[in-house]
This record gives C-alpha cells, sequence and structure tokens, in this order.
C-alpha cells in the first residue's frame, strides 16, 4: 500500500521491541491452555457440559483422582473440540487427552503427526481388572492405526453405527432386502401418514451425504466412495454405479419421502419431530436414542433397519470415538492412566446405560435402545462414516460433496446434471491441494 | 454489528484545514508547537508500533503468504500466482465474492432505501427519540443473537411460518430451504439499518428548516422535498455512509456464521462471503483446512476490491457534491 | 399554484403522512416485538415453544434462567468479557489519545503523511489479515490468552479512535496550553492536565464504542482463544448455542440465555443510549 516506506523504515526496530515487551507480559499472564508438567492432567472433551457422556466421565475421573492422587483438569469444549485443539498444535501449549471420532483425529492430529503412539497403554493391566486394555476392547485396528505411526493413534471406547431408526411402538417394519423394498415401504408409509416419512435435519451437510453415501457403498462396494473421491480428474463420477446409486437417491425426491420441513428447519429440529411422531424414519448414527430421548412419544421404542443392499455385500457405515494423547503432552504416562481408567467394565457399563451409546467392549451388553444396531454390526461388514471420504479429504465434503448433494437429494437437479457438478467441483478440490 | 468507520479519505474536523494549528499557533516556530514537534514521537510511536506491527505488517504479510503453499507449521513452499489461478475457477470462491458484492450493493441499497425512507418520516414525527432508539437498538446487539432469532423466525413452523399457517394459507414458503441467503441478506438489512438511519437523520437535522417551510408553501409532495431538498443536501453525508457502507459490509462474519451454520458445521457454500470463505478455509469448520495461502489470496483480493471501490466511490460521489 | 391546489396537495400529503407513519410504527413494532418475544418466551417450557412460538407462557418457567445461567457458564465469560473489554478499551483510548493529539496539532508534513498511513488501516477488514496476526500471536507465545486478545484489540481498534480524537483535539483552542507552557508545566504534564481533561467527551466516546465493539466480537475471539475457562460472552453463546443442539434440545433455556445476554446490552442502552447513538454517528462524520 502507499505506505510501504515509512513502514519499512520503522520495521526494523519495531518488531524486535515488541516482542520482548509482549513476551515480558505474557510470561506474567499465566495464559495457557495446557498445564505444564505439574502431574495434572488436562483433558479437552467432544462433550458438552449437562449430556449424560460428561456426566459419567466426570464421574469416572473423580475416581481416577480418588485412586491415583493425579488431579485431572476438564475442559467441556463441545464437537468442535478439534477446532480449538488445532490451532494450539503449533504453539506447544496444547491439553493432554483429548476426544473425537476416528475420522476427525485422523484428520487433524494424526495428519499433523501429533498423537502419541499408544501401544504402551494397550499392553497395560486394566485397573482392578485381570486383562490389558487391548485384551479389554474389541478389534478395531484398521479405524485406529495409521501409516507411519507406532502403535494405535487413540483409544476407541464409544462404537458408532449408522442405522434406519424406527418408532417399534408404531410400526412393525422388515428388514428390507433391496432397494425396491425400501422403496414399496416408504410408500406404504408415505400412504399412511399423508405426508413424507423421513424426517432429515438437511441443515446438516453430513446427515444427508450419508445416505448417498450408503447408496454408494452399498452398490461399489466398500471403499468404492473413497476411491471416486480421490480421483483428481473427477471423471471417476461418470460411472454406471454411481448413476445407479445416484439414481436410487434421487427418487427419494420424487417418491415425496422427505418429512415436511427436512429442508427448511434448523437442527436439530427434525429429529425431535421425528421422535414426536411426525416422520417415521431418521437415518442416523447410533447416538440418535440419546440426543432425542426427551423427545419422545410415550412408550417410544427404539428399533433400526440396515441400510438396503444392493447384491454387492452387506454394510454399515461405523466408526469409533475415543481419547487421543497429544505428543506435546507434558504428562503422557498420567494421561494414559487416565485413559485405562475409563476402559474399566462399569464406566463402559455406565456408557451404555445411562448415556445410550454402543461401546467398544464386547463383554457389555448394548443398551436396549440399540439391540438392533448391535445385531446389524454382528452381521454386516463395517465401512467407515463417509466412505472415510471427509477423514481422508479435509474440506471435500463443504466444498464438492454437500453442495451437490444437498440438490440431488430435494431433486432440484438430476443424475447427471450432479455428476457434472461433482466432476467440476472435484477437480476444483483437488486443484487446490498440494 | 455494523462497526462505524470514519471515512478514512476525510481529514477529521471539517474540510480544508490541511494545516491544523497554524492559526492559533502562528506557525511552527511558536514555543507551543516546538514543545510539540518534541513530543511528536514520544506520543505518536506506540500507536504507530502497535498498528503497524499487527495492522499493517500482517496485511503485507498476506500478500505475500498468497504466492504460498503454506500450513502454518511446516515451512512455506512458493506456488507464484498459482493460487489466484485457482482461486479464479473455485466455484465457492465465485460464489463468496458474488455473496460479498451482492451484500455490499444490493443490501446496501435496501439499507439506504429504507434508511432514507425512516428519516423522511421520523424527520417531524411525535415521538421521534424513541422510534429513533428503538430503531437503532439492533445495531449494538450482538449478531450471533439476532441470528438465533432469525432462526426462529423463518424456520418450518417458526414464527412467520406459523402465523401464515394460521391465516390460512395452505402453500408456504420453505423460508430456509429455497431461500436462504435471501434470508441472510434480510437480516442483514434490518441489523445495519438503525445505524444508517441515525447518521442520515443527524445530516438531515443540519438542513434549514426554513427551506422545508418553502416547500411547504410552494406545495412541493414529499418525493420532491426530498428530490431537491434533502438529498442533494445531505450528499455529503451520504458520501461518507457509502464508504462506510463498503468497508464494513465486507466485515460481516458472525451473522452468517450463527445463522447457516450450526456451531459445528459451517454454513453452507452458497452463503459464504469472503470472510467466510477464508474461514471455512483456514480456521473452521469440523476438520480445520488450514490451507494459509490459498486464504491468503482471498484475503488479497478482497482487499484489491476494497481498494477498488472506494477510490471509485469516491470519484463518483465527489463529482455530484452540492455546497450548500 | 392555486390555493385549491395547494390544499389538495396538503390533504394527498397528510393522507400519505398517516400511511407512513404507520409504517413507521410498524417498524418499530416489529423490533420491539423481537425483544419482547424472547423475553416473554423464555419463560415457557420447551414442548410449549415448538408446538406454539405464538403462544403466551401457562406457568412461568423461571427455572429457564436458572438453568441457562448455570449450563451456559456465561458467569465466567461475563468476567472474561468485561476485563477484556475494559483492559482494550482503556488501553486503545491511552494510546490513541496522545496520538491523536499530536498529529491533529503538529502541522509537519511528517503528520500529515503519518495520519493517512493510519487513516487506511480504518478499511481493512479483520479477514484480511487474521492469518498473519494468528501466525504472529502465536509465535508471540500469546495464543490462547486473554491477554494475547487485548492486544489484538488495541492494535487493531487504534486506527479509527485516533482519527476520531484526532478531530476532536483538531476543535480544541490553544490558549490553556499556551498558558501552561509559560507556566512551565512539562508537556506530559500539560497533556494529562490540560488538554486530556478538555477532550473529556471525545475520550468518552470513544472508550464508548470500544466498548460497545469489543463486546459483540467474535471473529478473533474465535480464532485466538481456545481454552472455555478463557471464552468470552460471544464464544460462550456459541457454545451455549451447541450445548442446546446436542445436549437436549431446550428453546425455552436458550431463550433464557439470549436474554441473559440482552439485559446488561438493555440496561447500558437505556442508561447511554443517547450517548452511544451520537457516538457512532460521529464516527461517520459530518
Amino acid at each position: 500500500m502507499m505506505t510501504t516506506t515509512a513502514r519499512q523504515r520503522r520495521a526494523g526496530l519495531v518488531l524486535p521491541a515488541l516482542t520482548v515487551a509482549a513476551l515480558a507480559l505474557a510470561s506474567c499472564s499465566g495464559g495457557d491452555g495446557g498445564s505444564g508438567g505439574d502431574g495434572t492432567v488436562t483433558y479437552w472433551s467432544q462433550w458438552e457440559q449437562g449430556e449424560p457422556q460428561a456426566e459419567i466421565l466426570q464421574d469416572a475421573i473423580d475416581d481416577f483422582t480418588a485412586d491415583t492422587g493425579i488431579e485431572v483438569q476438564v475442559e467441556w469444549q463441545g464437537r468442535q473440540i478439534m477446532q480449538k485443539v488445532q490451532p494450539l498444535l503449533r504453539s506447544g501449549d496444547v491439553p493432554d487427552v483429548v476426544d473425537a471420532s476416528s475420522n476427525d483425529i485422523r484428520a487433524t492430529l494424526v495428519r499433523a503427526e501429533q498423537t502419541r503412539g499408544l501401544s504402551d497403554l494397550f499392553a497395560s493391566q486394566v485397573p482392578g481388572e485381570d486383562g490389558t486394555v487391548g485384551d479389554a476392547l474389541g478389534d478395531y485396528d484398521e479405524l485406529i492405526t495409521a501409516d507411519g505411526m507406532d502403535g494405535p493413534f487413540m483409544l476407541p471406547t464409544i462404537l458408532m453405527a449408522q442405522s434406519l431408526f424406527y418408532d417399534g411402538n408404531a410400526h412393525d417394519l422388515a428388514q428390507p432386502a433391496d432397494w425396491s423394498e425400501l422403496m414399496s415401504m416408504l410408500e406404504e408409509l408415505e400412504s399412511e401418514r399423508g405426508s413424507g416419512p423421513i424426517a432429515l435435519d438437511g441443515d446438516i451437510g453430513s446427515y444427508g451425504a450419508v445416505w448417498t453415501s450408503a447408496a454408494l457403498i452399498h452398490q461399489l462396494g466398500a471403499g468404492g466412495f473413497n476411491t471416486i473421491a480421490a480421483d483428481e480428474t473427477g471423471q471417476a463420477w461418470d460411472d454406471d454405479g454411481v448413476r445407479t446409486a445416484l439414481g436410487r437417491i434421487a427418487e427419494l425426491a420424487e417418491g415425496g419421502y422427505w418429512a415436511d420441513g427436512s429442508f427448511g428447519s434448523k437442527f436439530p429440529q427434525m429429529q425431535e419431530r421425528w421422535a414426536a411422531g411426525e416422520a417415521d424414519l431418521l437415518f442416523m448414527g447410533s447416538w440418535a436414542p440419546q440426543e432425542t430421548s426427551t423427545s419422545t412419544t410415550d412408550n417410544f421404542e427404539y428399533r433400526q433397519l440396515g441400510f438396503p443392499p444392493a447384491g454387492n455385500g452387506e454394510f454399515m457405515q461405523s466408526d469409533v470415538s475415543g481419547f487421543a494423547v497429544l505428543a506435546g503432552s507434558d504428562n503422557p504416562e498420567e494421561a494414559e492412566q487416565l485413559l485405562a481408567h475409563f476402559v474399566q467394565a462399569d464406566v463402559m457399563q455406565a456408557m451404555a446405560d445411562d448415556a445410550a451409546q454402543l461401546v467398544t467392549r464386547p463383554d457389555i451388553d448394548p443398551p436396549e435402545t440399540l439391540a438392533d444396531t448391535a445385531e446389524l454390526i454382528n452381521d454386516r461388514t463395517a465401512v467407515r462414516f463417509y466412505d472415510g471420504v471427509d477423514g481422508d479429504y479435509p474440506g471435500y465434503p463443504t466444498d464438492v460433496f454437500e453442495p451437490v448433494n444437498l440438490e440431488l437429494l430435494r431433486g432440484e437437479i438430476d443424475v447427471d446434471e450432479a455428476i457434472t457438478q461433482l466432476i467440476e467441483a472435484q477437480q476444483s478440490y483437488w486443484a487446490k491441494q498440494g | 454489528m455494523t462497526a462505524p468507520v470514519a471515512d478514512p479519505l476525510t481529514r477529521p474536523g471539517g474540510s480544508g484545514a490541511s494545516r491544523p494549528g497554524r492559526r492559533a499557533d502562528g506557525g511552527a516556530t511558536s514555543p507551543l508547537q516546538r514543545r510539540r514537534a518534541k513530543m511528536f514521537w514520544p506520543f505518536l510511536l506506540p500507536a504507530l508500533v502497535l498498528y503497524t506491527a499487527f495492522m499493517v505488517g500482517p496485511t503485507l504479510a498476506s500478500f505475500w503468504i498468497s504466492l504460498h503453499s503454506w500450513d502454518g507449521i511446516t515451512p512455506m513452499t512458493w506456488r507464484g500466482l498459482t493460487n489466484f489461478h485457482l482461486l479464479l475457477a473455485d466455484p465457492v470462491f465465485h460464489t463468496a465474492l458474488l455473496n460479498t458484492l451482492v451484500i455490499l450493493f444490493g443490501v446496501g441499497a435496501a439499507v439506504f432505501a429504507l434508511s432514507f425512507a425512516l428519516t423522511m418520516l421520523l424527520r417531524d414525527m411525535a415521538g421521534r427519540r424513541f422510534a429513533r432508539a428503538v430503531i437503532f437498538f439492533p445495531s449494538i446487539v450482538s449478531p450471533l443473537v439476532l441470528a438465533i432469532f432469525w432462526g426462529f423466525l423463518f424456520q418450518q413452523r417458526g414464527l412467520l411460518d406459523s402465523l401464515l399457517t394460521g391465516l390460512g394459507m395452505a402453500d408456504r414458503p420453505n423460508f430456509l430451504g429455497d431461500h436462504l441467503w435471501l434470508i441472510v441478506c434480510l437480516g442483514m438489512v434490518w441489523m445495519s439499518t438503525g445505524l444508517y438511519v441515525t447518521i442520515i437523520m443527524a445530516g438531515v437535522d443540519q438542513i434549514p428548516p426554513y427551506l422545508y417551510e418553502e416547500c411547504e408553501l410552494a406545495g412541493a409532495t414529499a418525493w420532491q422535498r426530498f428530490r431537491y431538498v434533502t438529498f442533494p443536501l445531505t450528499w455529503d453525508v451520504i458520501a461518507t455512509t457509502t464508504v462506510l457502507w463498503t468497508v464494513s459490509s465486507l466485515k460481516i462474519f458472525d451473522f452468517i456464521l450463527a445463522f447457516g451454520g450450526t456451531t459445528n458445521d459451517l454454513p453452507p457454500t452458497s452463503t459464504w462471503n469472503t470472510a467466510l470463505f477464508i474461514y471455512g478455509n483456514t480456521f473452521g469448520g469440523r476438520v480445520p483446512l488450514y490451507q494459509f495461502g490459498y486464504a491468503s489470496a482471498a484475503a488479497v483480493v478482497t482487499l484489491v476490491t476494497i481498494i477498488v471501490l472506494v477510490v471509485l466511490l469516491r470519484r463518483l460521489t465527489r463529482r455530484e457534491a452540492v455546497q450548500l | 399554484m392555486s390555493i385549491a391546489a395547494l390544499r389538495r396537495s396538503s390533504r394527498r400529503s397528510s393522507t400519505w403522512r398517516k400511511v407512513a407513519s404507520a409504517a413507521v410504527w410498524l417498524v418499530i413494532a416489529f423490533n420491539l416485538a423481537v425483544f419482547l418475544w424472547v423475553f416473554v418466551n423464555s419463560l415457557r417450557s420447551h414442548a410449549e415453544i415448538f408446538a406454539n412460538p405464538w403462544g403466551l407462557p401457562r406457568t412461568l418457567h423461571t427455572e429457564n434462567w436458572m438453568n441457562a445461567w448455570v449450563t451456559s457458564g456465561f458467569g465466567a465469560a461475563i468476567g472474561n468479557s468485561v476485563l477484556v473489554c475494559i483492559t482494550a478499551a482503556v488501553g486503545i483510548v491511552v494510546i490513541s489519545a496522545p496520538a491523536g493529539y499530536i498529529l491533529a496539532k503538529t502541522n509537519r508534513r511528517l503528520s500529515e503523511v503519518a495520519l493517512m498511513y493510519i487513516a487506511v488501516g480504518v478499511g481493512v477488514p479483520t479477514q484480511v489479515i487474521v492469518i498473519p496476526l494468528f501466525t504472529i500471536v502465536q509465535r508471540l507465545g500469546l495464543l490462547n490468552s486473554l491477554f494475547g486478545l487485548v492486544v489484538v484489540y488495541v492494535a487493531l481498534n487504534l486506527p479509527f479512535t485516533i482519527f476520531l480524537l484526532a478531530g476532536f483535539f483538531r476543535s480544541m483552542p490553544d490558549e490553556l496550553e499556551e498558558a501552561a507552557a509559560l507556566d512551565g508545566a512539562g508537556s506530559l504534564r500539560t497533556f494529562a492536565q490540560i488538554v486530556a481533561p478538555m477532550a473529556r467527551s471525545g475520550m468518552t466516546t470513544a472508550l464508548i464504542l470500544n466498548l460497545v465493539w469489543l463486546w459483540a466480537e467474535v471473529f478473533l475471539a474465535l480464532i485466538l482463544i481456545q481454552s472455555t475457562s478463557k471464552q468470552t460472552l460471544p464464544l460462550a453463546l456459541l457454545n451455549f448455542m451447541a450445548q442446546q443442539q446436542y445436549g437436549g434440545n431446550d428453546y425455552g433455556q436458550l431463550l433464557a440465555g439470549i436474554g441473559i445476554i440482552l439485559l446488561p446490552v438493555l440496561a447500558a442502552y437505556i442508561w447511554l443510549g443517547r450517548r452511544i447513538i451520537e457516538g457512532m454517528t460521529v464516527g461517520a462524520g459530518k
């Protein structure tokens, strides 16, 4: 700008002087998010204060402190946890422990090589139990390991899986064996109700995206969608299998199967309306019962169906959520002790009973509200949520997939138009990377 | 909130006083003036240092960063003008830039039209003070609060929707689904108008009342009064206010963030302006991207747009200024 | 123009005026209704609001306010916001006043250049500088620190405030200062004891304006503050929105939370309203 010379003359003096002054003041301002290696473990949580998960963990932490004398400082950050942790990675002043889904941890912390390998933790004893942490948990290796990293990058505690929720008290629905059976089920529900039976909080891009990703995965097999997204030319979208899958998604709008307001409300209004009996189906992760429990009708019975297969196998989009220890942690041993404590049967049991979550210990019974999902998980092949696209290609969902997907879901564009748009957006996305 | 900004290119304290203090001091040689000269740097330096380090430096740095690929951690790698080429081809950025211009011109026109109308109507109304205070209030309320309310107003089964249902309207518009951007723009009009009403009103108050009395005698209509008296005589105020709007409209961020998205997910890209674009490509979202180089290129384009627009606006408005 | 025509036109203009003032009152009524609606519904239960947003409270759910206060953590956030805003606003004025004074009252070519140099900063939107700003703050070790936020707030609001205050100082007479100079008072003392008090109204305006903006600032706080224990009020509000969405949706509580945010602003507005309005208008300059 026009004052470049004035700036240049002064900049040489100004910046060092300012740095010194600011550092001097900062050192006495005590502004740090992490801990200073004094044995206090700092834990930033993905849960909100007041959520049952937070209450269970708080109890476990209190026990932990009573048992070991190690203090834990918790911040209930909520779902935007990675937004809060990531800026601090560079300053080194990080919390010791954070939790999030495997996809999110992979996309942020693992990508920046900021997680600590947890082999020691997995080999250590679960406090008060006979086996090790590794023994106690089910096998989720694929979700919690990464190339070039020794040992798992996280401790998975909660298992999440995507299924079609309905109220067993209102309907007796049979698992659709293929897409056409789902369509006739929808047809029936629609005529019964006189309006669209599927509730969707359309303002959350990923809630609409899991429908399409489910269709793609069942048509193309596990990793099929992921492979397409990785294509820098975008031409991989131009494919018959893709056309079939997207064509099915387009049928949802054509049939008028979306519940009223699915694309004009603010989250979480639609899932609440579904719980209140104003819609029949909700394609949602296994957290649905916990999130909607306060809005359900009397005698609501949470039942689930799997996404209809398409002859290429039966899949469940699933992921794990759990804890990572940051590479910059000042108290890694204490942090691992804390995590081992979270694996104890009674903590996990509380997660299942009081927070209505599926947990990663096979010896813990799933909550009644998720019994169908638990069964589906056993019968079906697990595939990453969103086929791993959101974890592997940060920004891809917002920039490329979700805007086009939303138009397709709403029936504003046809399949060919969607493919054209996806190719174009994907080319632009990949050009930006690198 | 719209941050009011003084017109950066007009010297404060009235026009024409290019050599302040001269009349009183009788030149730079007076003792007072010499003392002031001695205090020049001590008084100015703290401000200059902070301003340079945290504003000018970063502005220039944006240009530099925009020529690189950088995630903020690893060393920058030179990319030349690639970021700008990509930006020009990026449909998301096209939308963001277009939306920014829609806010600037479309929302701006609405804000000005509404502000003028309200000013004229309020001019000789009873309870004018109170009216002004009420209209102004949204300007100092956090846009986050306004955004939450705006959601309640327009969502399906929200205030407006249920009102229309009550009136027996069967085919109601899907406000958030089909007209999201329009609703966002309306919200911006609502939250900005108060400030401009008060500014323009202050300008109108400067007009001698006898001019209106003469109009009255000549039987001029309200429109004629506006066209031949108010508008020309508030031209200076309008000129500065347009610059104010230009600068502050580009800063709008939190209303769109809170209205279009949830706390976890960014608003849909169809409602992004360049501020959201930069936030979305760096710090925001479920998985923040930290594309510092690319986002900086967007910052540079934004800045250049502002400079061009402000200069153009000055040119346009200066020509027609009317002296009283 | 004939008398009859004049009458006709004035009659027409009086009906027109009635319609127009009805329109104005409609706008005013809308604004009032918005805030009234928030307060009324903050006393209703979630189910009631969900079922009918237009209803009136059947029983007063005052517990919404209590619950909102407890779960939102607004108390601590208000503390942070008060600390940050007051420190920053005072810092801005303390640094801007001497600079504005010296730029207004010296007639060197350099002061014009310097004023110009500072003036361009008024037009730079935050998003243009946020990336380098983040990097600088992080390198200084001031990330996630309220002090760091204050420094940035001060630096970024200097241009406008200097500009505003320069206008005030320029219109002040020199006589008293000359007298003080003859008495042998030092420059700094003259400024603190003679000049600054004369510009008190300008400085108060600057202080209030900065407080109003900083109180609602989101963008920088969002990027520079990470700990929930250090969040300012707008960040706490964003967090509170998330709580309401994921941790069991409760409209009544959400609106009570908004009420908690609005009340102090409303109180300040009733107390300082004219000052705020006039201050913000002065900013745009006549």
